[in-house]
């Protein structure tokens, strides 16, 4: 099962994302993407961090070549991605990153985590509400996104939309410990 | 409370007077509401917080922290309507306090959202039903 949680900023999104993930398997995998290079990443990390104690994540770094990720996971786990939207910013901007191709290739991951059987929530954000794209390079990583939320809404059995801490239902149904 | 939100000029203000029968009047405007002493200075007789994001932009430029800026709107009364621009759906500011604004606007939402009795999204001047504690009539 796939479900794409999807929210502007500081939307309240992972925290659902979280007790969406925490309802659908026991065995729980984080994979994180954020690479920390200053201070106020270094406390969003930890602003993160500190949400998930307790809650039973195992948290695996991938901020790149998500298809490549090897998880030794039982097949009953769940795999919470968060999120979409910093994985294809780090696909776009790193030497070692997929570049145009970016947007098919962490499609292409995230089908591969559910085709392998195991419940997958994704996060993404919503980036498409204040036309604040300036450069070509801003511009380049809005279409992506845009074309990596709708392949991941496509793929899901569940897309959920976030506002204000409230969750509205775009494509299926919450469901827990279900499998599609 | 009453939360209304949604982009900028979407009719917001319009609708929220019309659907609690309310008047210009009893307009508080976020843009210009003081505050002195942990106490927002609403105008006797506000029945509605307009421009909550520019209250919030003009409390990050002061240098209250989060929790001053809870504490303060925890001050609001139970009947009144707030009415907030959505923000946080663009790409991240390249300013530090872009940054923090937007994580500002969005963490208060998500707090009066969960202390409302009705949370509201305007689109286009309709109204978009995100909470509501009626829906049980």
């Amino acid at each position: 099962m796939l479900a794409l949680v999807i929210g502007g900023a500081a939307s309240g999104k992972s925290e659902f994302a979280e007790s969406l993930a925490m309802s659908l398997a026991a065995e729980r995998y984080y994979v994180a993407t954020m690479m920390s290079y200053d201070a106020e990443a270094d406390r969003r990390v930890e602003r993160h961090r500190s949400m998930r104690r307790g809650k039973g994540f195992a948290t695996v770094e991938r901020p790149l070549d998500l298809a490549g990720m090897e998880l030794k996971s039982g097949p009953d786990a769940v795999v919470l991605l968060e999120c979409a939207s910093t994985l294809l910013g780090n696909e776009l901007c790193m030497p070692q990153g997929s570049g145009s191709g970016a947007w098919q290739a962490i499609l292409a991951g995230v089908e591969r985590l559910v085709n392998s059987g195991i419940n997958v929530v994704v996060v993404s954000n919503d980036v498409f509400g204040e036309g604040s794209a300036a450069t070509p390079e801003m511009r380049e990583y809005t279409r992506q996104l845009g074309l990596l939320n709708c392949g991941l809404a496509d793929m899901a059995d569940c897309v959920a939309e976030v506002v204000c801490g409230l969750v509205q239902v775009h494509k299926g149904s919450l469901v827990s410990r279900g499998r599609a | 409370m009453y939360l209304v939100i949604g982009g900028s000029h979407q009719g917001k203000l319009v609708w929220a007077l019309q659907e609690f029968s309310l008047k210009q009047e009893q307009v508080a405007d976020g843009a210009v509401l003081t505050w002195q002493n942990g106490a927002l200075e609403l105008p006797a007789g506000a029945a509605v917080l307009d421009d909550l994001e520019a209250l919030l932009a003009r409390m990050q430029q002061a240098g209250l922290a989060q929790q001053e800026i809870n504490a303060l709107l925890a001050g609001l009364p139970e009947d009144m309507v707030v009415i907030c621009d959505e923000v946080g759906l663009g790409l991240v500011p390249v300013e530090a306090a872009g940054r923090a604004y937007r994580e500002i606007v969005g963490r208060v939402c998500c707090d009066l959202a969960a202390r409302a009795r009705g949370v509201i999204r305007i689109y286009c001047g309709m109204p978009q039903v995100l909470k509501s504690e009626k829906s049980e009539k």
